[in-house]
């Protein structure tokens, strides 16, 4: 039994890794096709990567999509959790289902919905709009985080900062916010990571500011670049890894 | 308004249907360490908030020092708060959180850290100002928050049972240095506690509450001689309830009729009685002893327990609830003679029994 079990784990992670474990291999591979045997290893895609100018203009967009969505996404995410985690009122429940109901919409509906209210109000299409979706998208991420932060925090700390003489906003500035502070880096590396590799919604919203996996995809059609995309493919999953691993390292300190 | 330091009249709250505080009047008098006592859920803790403004009464008004804050928050109230949780900030260390609400002060940082020493010192906390509040005792951390509260000087400081988390030892010593403290810097204290002995050790004066009402405001003393009801006769100490009915009623006092002692004359107090009323006489356990004297009860002893300076004694006898008498030991020798189930003549001093309604 504990043979059959350690194989069903092996199989199981290798059926998972492997792809991306080919793609890394391939990225270092110089061939512009992707098959058995491996050519010489080489970085010449990875030098190709960063000197094609529109591949870094996708990249940067990608960045201040992200940035931007994090901070807003998280912003909004602790607000909503001070809300329904330190007050009482009427609609509550509804208020914590409404912000979390965005993750059961399928990306697709949501992108179609943005679509045409950006078309029918002549907003039009821009790095801005990509930025609206992304938010939407990102906030429950971020709430849930932050809601789980602040379930385990005794109001007390706020009650006794008030009755210290601090009023409300020098209150969230002195203990709510450096309190709240693992939660919030963990929520903006969470919705940094979503916001980064997100594809439908920028696919629908980017219109001539692609994003780097809108760029990606837009390379599909020129089988030669394929090699130029498996190394950005590899960029993309370290960088996003590292953010994964440091969000939940500082999650697990923050539980000790 | 009466010249009282803090003055609630009909304060009430309401959380939905459930009342919390239910018309509540009270005067505190300045300089004063009183008490609220009561079990919990009885809204001792929510009359503290209000009188905090950490929380708002649904009616009635609060006074503190002569100025109505029934609606100031928290932050504009002389009042300040040692939290049952303590509610130290753990991201600051002991010196930070003591130092926390003169940071508004426009204190220079060299007067500041002057002020949090010596608040450090008077709590016996001296040169723990670089601590990490995660390094504290239970004790510690109930003396930083004593700290932070009384360093920005308030007019009075509310304490939400603050020694109940400490173990026994701590706790008695806590109470002496609460007393010590309290006297030292002259702040009125309202002390909220489910602990009779704690209320009865420490306070000036005692309110004792049960379902948000204040059954009885008295002195400790008071409060343990002439409980105003059977309620607070049984909640503070141990108390016997023996049932009587009215005989006569005279200017001096009243007579009654007890199943096992006889008629006697007892003082009334403030309540009225009619002939024939079904009383209940109130009788401390300390207020029995050995009798010869005629009218003295004879009851069995079924329990016994030797203390030293008392024996603690069950009795019964037919048509009464057992009775629990605490009898000196120097005069009880011969209780030691007696084997298991014997029986013993008891009496106790009229003086000091106290006469309550039959029902309530």
């Amino acid at each position: 039994m504990r043979t059959v079990r350690k194989l069903y784990a092996a199989v199981y992670f290798f059926v998972l890794y492997l792809p991306i474990l080919l793609l890394i291999v391939f990225s270092f591979n110089d061939s512009v096709y992707i098959a058995f045997p491996l050519k010489s290893f080489t970085l010449k895609w990875y030098e190709a990567a960063i000197q094609n100018a529109q591949l870094l203009s996708a990249f940067s967009n990608s960045l201040i999509i992200a940035t931007v969505t994090s901070v807003t996404a998280t912003s909004v995410g602790l607000l909503g959790a001070m809300a329904t985690t330190r007050y009482h009122f009427r609609g509550k429940t509804l208020a914590s289902g409404a912000l979390f109901a965005p993750l059961a919409l399928p990306t697709v509906v949501t992108g179609v919905a943005l679509l045409s209210i950006f078309m029918m109000t002549g907003i039009g299409l821009s790095i801005g709009t990509v930025i609206l979706g992304h938010v939407m998208i990102c906030t429950p991420f971020a709430y849930g985080v932050m809601v789980s932060r602040f379930d385990g925090l005794s109001p007390d700390y706020e009650r006794a900062s008030m009755d210290l003489g601090e009023p409300p906003i020098r209150t969230f500035l002195r203990v709510t916010l450096p309190l709240a502070m693992p939660g919030v880096v963990s929520s903006l590396l969470l919705t940094f990571t979503i916001s980064f590799d997100e594809f439908i919604l920028a696919f629908f919203l980017s219109s001539n500011s692609p994003t780097l996996p809108v760029f990606m995809w837009s390379q599909m059609r020129f089988p030669d670049r394929l090699p130029l995309v498996l190394a950005l493919a590899t960029v993309v999953i370290v960088v996003s890894s590292v953010l994964i691993i440091v969000s939940q390292l500082l999650r697990r300190r923050r539980d000790r | 308004m009466t010249d009282d330091f803090i003055s609630l009249q009909s304060v009430r709250k309401t959380y939905g249907s459930v009342v919390a505080v239910d018309s509540v009047d009270l005067d505190i008098a300045k300089g004063s360490f009183f008490s609220l006592l009561g079990p919990s859920g009885c809204g001792k803790t929510t009359l503290l908030s209000m009188m905090g403004g950490l929380d708002f009464p649904t009616s009635g008004k609060i006074f503190i020092d002569g100025a109505d804050v029934t609606k100031t928050p928290s932050y504009r109230r002389p009042a300040n708060m040692v939290f049952q949780s303590y509610a130290i900030f753990p991201h600051l260390n002991v010196a930070e959180n003591v130092g926390y609400g003169l940071q508004r002060s426009g204190l220079s940082k060299a007067d500041l850290n002057r002020q949090v020493e010596e608040m450090l010192d008077l709590v016996h906390l001296g040169g723990y100002g670089n601590r990490k509040t995660d390094q504290l005792s239970g004790g510690q951390m109930q003396r930083v928050a004593l700290a932070r509260a009384l360093v920005v000087k308030p007019k009075v400081l509310l304490l939400d049972e603050p020694l109940s988390a400490l173990d026994k030892r701590l706790r008695q010593n806590m109470q002496i240095e609460l007393r010590a403290i309290q006297r030292e810097v002259g702040i009125t204290f309202v002390f909220v506690t489910h602990d009779q002995e704690e209320a009865l050790t420490l306070s000036d004066k005692i309110a004792v509450m049960a379902r948000g009402q204040v059954l009885q405001c008295s002195s400790p003393a008071t409060l343990y001689d002439r409980p105003l009801s059977r309620e607070v006769a049984e909640f503070v100490g141990e108390m016997n309830l023996i049932p009587g009915t009215v005989r006569d009623v005279t200017t001096t006092g009243v007579s009654v009729d007890m199943p096992c002692f006889g008629t006697r004359r007892l003082q009334a107090g403030t309540r009225r009685f009619l002939v024939g009323d079904s009383v209940c006489v109130a009788v401390r356990p300390e207020n029995f002893h050995l009798s010869e004297a005629p009218e003295a009860a004879s009851m069995r002893v079924t329990n016994r327990a030797y203390f030293g300076s008392h024996i603690h004694l069950i009795l019964t006898t037919d048509g009464v609830a057992p009775i629990c008498a605490d009898v000196p030991a120097a005069t009880a020798r011969r209780l030691r003679d007696i084997d298991g189930e014997g029986v013993v003549s008891v009496d106790f001093d009229e003086d000091t029994a106290v006469l309550l309604p039959g029902k309530e």
